[in-house]
């Protein structure tokens, strides 16, 4: 039962994360200097961005149960 | 998976088929099972009275939910987790097995498996809760689980405040976690994992066996790294111009250095200056068998500038063709023939200047002298930015490029969160840059910065598609 609630879990995953969000999508336009040297002050006020789950494998994963057998174990 | 250059951002959208939920599910238990037949006494702390005592497998879900899920654990999830330890020691009649159940269940929970940020009201925003933000700064700075002072912070508030925050985020950074953490940025911004399969042609190298240098070509990048960052902290865009490395015999050899024995730090040669003048970057930012001044220029504009770069039309055929019979030609000649067409050239008028600086190495990371029995031609210019006669002169203009360190911040903001800096993260990722330099550009400080900034703490939930 674990497992199958695992496997919906990732697959609902799957399905919520098809096509890459706007800031994931390939470039598209020509070269230019996206950010000039402007002052702090002149810059949009602050726009938090959306929270999304990451997945805690590759090396963040591995180096996490090695952490865990060290501090836990 | 990258995603953007970025394992983290890859972690935002990794799809996992089910032979490897198949292949995780084994090794939980294998995992549980390996700690309960190593370490039982430290796993199982109490004494089970019977085969299914539930009294002792809260014990265990008590101490170890919170651990797995990096959080405190609600009662339903205590209830819930002692029952499948107590439901698998009644069945097996063993309470080692339920416990082996218990732990392999909790490795295999979302709750373990993600960080899975939704944060408190905070006006329009949603702020990090102190355990998410232990689990992100920890992540980010350690690339593990919080530890106990940090477990502690959370618990007490005080990582809630700006000073405690950074306070946690310096004491992370003595950790020697927080030094592999850093390489492995380094390593997916420099695209050092590609040493792994480096290949080059044997034709045109005789001798180089490229899997054998590989590692001695990755240490050095990473011990000029860990000099810099942490052992002898400095100003971090040194990365771009010191002549300060470390060498091994093999590595040596290959640079035609006198001989050392075992990793020596030295000076290398005149010519060569920081981590892009490594036979690392060289070879990879190469082709097996020639230079490429466009993927060696490219790099610059996209990774340490963050500018964009389209890939080329598909129709486009990219491959460059020899000089033709009885003419000498230089590469940097026949690359600006063959892109002399105005819709090449938007993009290579942009790469390539960059790229020509280090014509004087070859493929593989040596000095070559001449190319094609020609003059090498190192000069160009770096936007306005000025006029350089070769690699070392093009990487101190590099250097005191502004947009190189507002990149620097908006890459390892990005490993941070685990997605491209959006327009709206620009003012505060301004001012962690800002922050940067002028602590003297010390890079750790750059981390604690992006640590305190609001766009590191704050969100908003997205909406469901």
């Amino acid at each position: 039962m674990r497992r199958l609630l695992l496997l919906a879990f990732l697959g609902g995953c799957q399905g919520v994360l098809t096509g890459p969000p706007v800031w994931q999508q390939p470039p598209t336009e020509p070269p230019v200097d996206p950010h000039p040297t402007t002052p702090v002050t002149e810059l949009a006020p602050f726009e938090p961005a959306p929270l999304r789950p990451r997945l805690l494998l590759s090396h963040q994963y591995v180096n996490a149960v090695r952490a865990r057998r060290a501090t836990c174990w | 998976m990258l995603v953007n250059g970025l394992t983290a951002i890859g972690a935002t959208v990794l799809k996992i088929p089910p032979s490897s939920v198949n292949d995780y599910e084994a090794n939980a238990y294998r995992a549980a099972q390996a700690a309960l037949l190593a370490r039982r006494s430290q796993v199982i702390s109490c004494t089970p009275t019977s085969s299914a005592d539930a009294t002792c497998m809260r014990t265990l879900a008590t101490r170890f939910v919170p651990l797995a899920f990096r959080r405190p654990a609600t009662e339903a999830e205590l209830t819930r987790w002692t029952a499948v330890g107590v439901e698998a020691a009644e069945a097996y009649d063993d309470f080692v097995r339920g416990a082996e159940f218990l732990l392999a269940g909790l490795l295999q929970s979302p709750a373990f498996l993600y960080l899975d940020e939704v944060g408190e009201t905070d006006g329009a925003w949603r702020r990090l809760t102190a355990w998410e933000l232990a689990s992100r700064v920890s992540f980010f700075l350690t690339s593990g689980p919080p530890d106990e002072l940090l477990r502690e912070a959370a618990a007490n508030g005080s990582l809630l405040t700006d000073e405690g925050l950074r306070a946690q985020a310096a004491r992370l950074l003595e950790k020697p976690e927080a030094r592999a953490a850093s390489l492995a940025l380094f390593d997916e911004l420099l695209e050092l994992h590609n040493l792994d399969h480096l290949a080059k042609d044997s034709a045109r190298f005789p001798g180089f066996d490229a899997q054998a240098l590989a590692p001695s070509m990755r240490e050095e990048t990473h011990r000029v790294l860990l000099d810099l960052v942490f052992d002898s902290p400095g100003d971090f865009r040194d990365i771009l111009t010191t002549r300060t490395t470390f060498v091994d015999g093999p590595l040596a050899q290959h640079y035609g250095m006198p001989p050392v024995s075992g990793w020596t730090r030295a000076t290398a040669a005149e010519g060569r200056a920081g981590i892009l003048t490594h036979a690392a970057f060289l070879s990879l930012q190469s082709h097996p068998s020639a230079n490429s001044p466009t993927y060696r220029g490219r790099f610059i504009r996209e990774r340490l500038l963050c500018q964009v770069i389209p890939a080329p039309p598909p129709e486009v055929d990219t491959s460059l063709p020899p000089a033709a019979p009885g003419t000498q030609r230089t590469l940097r000649q026949r690359l600006t023939e063959k892109t002399s067409a105005s819709r090449c050239q938007g993009c290579h008028r942009v790469m390539d200047p960059p790229g020509f600086a280090f014509e004087r190495f070859d493929a593989i990371g040596r000095v070559q002298a001449l190319d094609d029995g020609l003059p090498i031609d190192t000069s160009g210019s770096l936007d306005e930015r000025g006029a350089f006669d070769d690699a070392p002169g093009m990487l101190a203009l590099l250097r005191e490029d502004a947009r190189f360190t507002d990149c620097l911040a908006r890459v390892v903001f990005r490993q941070a969160v685990g997605h491209v800096d959006l327009p709206g993260e620009a003012r505060p990722l301004k001012a962690a840059a800002d922050a940067f330099t002028e602590s003297g550009h010390r890079y750790q400080s750059l981390l604690v910065e992006l640590v305190a900034s609001e766009a590191f703490r704050s969100g908003v939930l997205e909406d469901a598609p």
